[in-house]
């Protein structure tokens, strides 16, 4: 090793100058809340899914919905594949693995459909429960409501819209302690109306089951009502009906977004989350939806055609006064989980928005940062006007919106699926810890019968939705077009600027960096009884980092990853981290939410690695150094190093601890205890 | 703490003033070379002097940490059943590419086998504890061996 005579100003021997990186990316969730943030946006469907289907083709809603949440299950272990084979993954990364650019392009393209038609449902969904809460609540306290429930729903949804624009230009969080709130709550509203409609159900002499028979109407049946033949053949009406209840699967993608946040052990959870998301769903938007058909008599249904869990508490047994009150608590839950979803579309179109432009395929005009809050507002600015347009445009009617709005939940989730029935034969050797059920082992490719059966149940619901859903059709296509234009032309000026300007360093991963003046001030934010400090240098090797995370607890173990750069004739405060160091950081984050574990990645610079290792884990009183191996040296001179480096911060005076120091490399390791 | 200190496993007359025993030019090469005859006898037969001075600078050079006075060389073999050391001052310092002249040289033969390797990287741990700058100075400024024979004890 060259022997670097310069070096850093040092102060009683003590490490100056310490990048500590801090990401939001560094903490993990419980699957809970993880369940939480995916079903704030999946669950609130319930409040629109019966209203949308009814609208479409009668009575036999309830089945279709229930039909629907069952077939949620079916596609939330796909997205469960899909998730465990990508850590980032999402509709985007899987179809550009899977089928390429282009594909990819049209498939972000329909998930933004989806994104921005989220809001518009939501928020008007939601303005028009308030709106005849508001219409049963004010008389009783001697007011009029003469506000007509569209108007009143398109002002509210504009407001709410407007107010998520605003805090998503500031940069406003989502939390997920309040997505477990609100679920909390609605699962317990949910819990006394169920109950209650029971109670109802069992004080009425007989209850008539929806028919199971769809009857669609002329506007449901789109062009193929100039088509006879189609009216003959009897599940073509099943798959008409399907498809207009296909909204309720709207918010799975949100499944794919926070599989990366969720804590170890990952699969388990994962799992966990799946079954919580379908359980809930199944009660929940299947359950309270055929109650609503149970209970409320079909000659008031019309009254509730666009707000059906509202009028479902007001068709309850019992005194009016505590129906308004149960209509009270279904309108707040509905609002919170609504209000959350618009929420939720703002934070998916930007991030996916972000995710595509990584590739180059984004402008940067559309990434400029604000320069105040430092968020991308132009992709903000374009969500939020696209959604105020949608909402004035609709007039407040959720069946049209909920039309439009199937095309791009059916689209994402059938390119999602045919992907990964490309990448069993694409990469058949890729590590599945999970694959969908029903296979076939022919070599080392499982052939996906499984997964086939389901693209094939989603192409043809994909093809008689294009049939049927005229709005939908038009609005949907023309949209994917627009944008698709949108990434080409944005493709090819970011080829011509790319030899011109240096890279934008405006990253997915937000790296932000604090420098802290002294390494005793990080030992501080170390709670836990054991410390592991792992140096790290090639982002292509990281077996030892693997190795730790793989085997140790990060609840009671704190996890520190070094990065210690050799840097000649530097001079205070000069030290800055270049590209190549944050893709170390970048390879080390990436494999910590695989584990789903929290690490501490800190960067010095030093004119000797071994012995700011040694400084480092001296400081912060780390149990054991974990090194990968040199293939410049080897293990054995590492050690040697190690102890020599060990050996120099050693006071005589001073009770030193003991460290392991562990080199790991493919199948072994060697270990010293310093001393 | 090591079990293994460098007084059991030197005498004084394992410890050379090098300006006193080398011409006033000498550097590295021949400092390695001086202390190496010294650890003849331990070293197996089929070793011949010019390779054993090349494991020597090897080790040497790819085992310097940051500027340091001491220049630590060492060479394993499987034969050796414990460690044999000379160490080699030099009062007025030779070049050794850096900033800080390289006042003391200790040239060591260690035992390679696994079950000796705990034992080596302690005696690595505790020389380089051992000589610090401060202390290099100090042996460098003594009277002749046996009184750098009694600073290592002490």
């Amino acid at each position: 090793m060259k022997n670097n005579q310069q070096t850093l100003p040092v102060s009683g021997g003590k490490l100056k100058h310490v990048f500590v990186l801090s990401t939001a990316m560094l903490s993990f969730i419980s699957f809970w809340k993880a369940a939480a943030i995916v079903l704030c946006d999946f669950g609130s469907s319930a409040y629109y899914s019966g209203s949308i289907a009814m609208n479409a083709f009668g009575a036999a809603f309830p089945w279709f919905v229930l039909g629907v949440m069952l077939f949620a299950g079916v596609m939330l272990s796909v997205y469960m594949e899909s998730c465990l084979m990508f850590t980032r993954g999402g509709v985007y990364v899987v179809v550009r693995e899977a089928m390429g650019s282009v594909m990819a392009k049209l498939s972000v393209s329909a998930l933004l459909f989806d994104y921005i038609l989220t809001g518009p449902i939501s928020s008007v969904t939601a303005g028009i429960y308030l709106g005849a809460l508001l219409a049963n609540l004010l008389p009783l306290a001697g007011l009029n409501w003469p506000i007509s429930p569209r108007i009143f729903a398109v002002v509210f949804a504009v407001t709410v819209t407007v107010y998520f624009w605003r805090a998503n230009i500031r940069g406003v969080k989502e939390s997920s302690d309040n997505n477990v709130k609100i679920i909390a709550f609605v699962s317990v509203v949910a819990v006394i109306l169920i109950s209650w409609s029971i109670y109802t159900l069992c004080q009425r002499d007989n209850i008539i089951l929806p028919p199971f028979l769809p009857e669609l109407t002329d506007h449901a049946l789109g062009w193929t009502k100039n088509i006879p033949w189609l009216k003959t053949a009897g599940i073509i009406g099943f798959i008409m009906a399907f498809g207009h209840s296909i909204v309720a699967l709207s918010g799975l993608e949100t499944l794919a977004q926070v599989y990366r946040d969720l804590e170890d052990p990952k699969y388990p959870n994962l799992k966990k989350t799946v079954i919580t998301i379908f359980i809930f769903s199944i009660i929940f938007t299947g359950g309270v939806t055929f109650l609503a058909a149970l209970v409320i008599p079909a000659e008031h249904m019309p009254q509730y055609a666009d707000n059906m869990l509202g009028g479902l508490a007001m068709e309850l047994q019992g005194p009016y006064v505590a129906r308004l009150a149960m209509q009270t608590l279904v309108v707040l839950s509905g609002a919170l989980m609504l209000v959350g979803a618009v929420n939720t579309s703002f934070f998916g179109s930007n991030g996916v928005l972000n995710r595509v432009a990584e590739d180059g395929i984004l402008h940067d005009w559309f990434r400029q940062l604000h320069p105040k809050y430092g968020t991308t507002y132009r992709l903000i600015n374009i969500v939020a006007s696209a959604q105020i347009l949608t909402i004035f445009l609709s007039g407040g009617d959720i069946f049209l919106i909920g039309e439009a709005y199937a095309f791009g939940v059916l689209w994402s989730i059938t390119f999602d699926t045919l992907s990964m029935i490309i990448l069993r034969f694409k990469k058949p050797d890729e590590k599945r810890e999970f694959r969908f059920p029903f296979n076939i082992k022919a070599g080392n490719v499982y052939v996906p019968i499984g997964l086939s059966i389901v693209f094939v149940i989603l192409l043809s619901v994909v093809g008689m939705n294009l049939l049927t859903k005229k709005i939908a059709t038009i609005g949907g296509v023309s949209f994917s077009i627009i944008f698709f234009i949108i990434f080409q032309i944005s493709e090819k000026m970011n080829e011509r600027k790319a030899q011109l300007l240096p890279p934008d360093d405006d990253k997915e991963e937000k790296m932000n960096t604090r420098m802290e003046s002294d390494i005793l001030k990080v030992a501080g934010e170390l709670k836990r009884s054991r410390r592991i400090l792992i140096p790290v240098r090639n982002p292509n090797s990281l077996v030892h980092l693997s190795y730790v995370l793989e085997n140790e607890d990060d609840d009671d173990t704190d996890i520190i990853v070094l990065s210690a750069k050799i840097a000649a004739g530097l001079h205070a405060g000069e030290e800055t981290m270049t590209d190549e160091d944050r893709e170390v950081f970048r390879s080390v984050i990436l494999m910590a939410e695989k584990y789903g574990k929290t690490v501490k990645p800190i960067f010095v610079f030093s004119n000797d690695p071994f012995y700011s290792i040694a400084q480092v884990a001296h400081a912060l009183k780390a149990n054991e150094i974990v090194m990968g191996v040199s293939g410049a040296s080897g293990a054995e001179v590492q050690l040697e190093k190690m102890a020599m480096a060990w050996g120099m911060i050693k006071k005589p005076e001073e009770e030193i601890h003991e460290v392991t120091a562990r080199v790991v490399w493919a199948g072994r390791q060697m270990s010293y205890r310093m001393r | 703490m090591s079990n293994i200190t460098l007084t059991s496993l030197m005498t004084p007359g394992s410890i050379f003033f090098l300006d006193d025993s080398l011409d006033s030019s000498y550097g590295k090469k021949e400092a390695l070379s001086f202390l190496a005859s010294h650890l003849k006898d331990e070293v197996p037969r089929d070793v011949a002097s010019t390779e054993l001075e090349e494991l020597l600078q090897m080790s040497g050079d790819s085992q310097q940490l940051h500027a340091s006075s001491l220049y630590l060389a060492f060479a394993k073999f499987p034969e050796l059943r414990d460690i044999h050391s000379v160490l080699g001052i030099s009062r007025k310092g030779f070049d050794n590419g850096g900033n800080s002249p390289v006042k003391a040289v200790l040239v060591s033969l260690v035992p390679r086998n696994s079950a000796f390797f705990q034992k080596h990287l302690d005696f690595l741990s505790s020389i380089n504890s051992l000589f610090t700058d401060e202390f290099v100075s100090k042996i460098a400024e003594a009277a002749d061996p046996q009184a750098v024979y009694e600073m290592l004890a002490s």
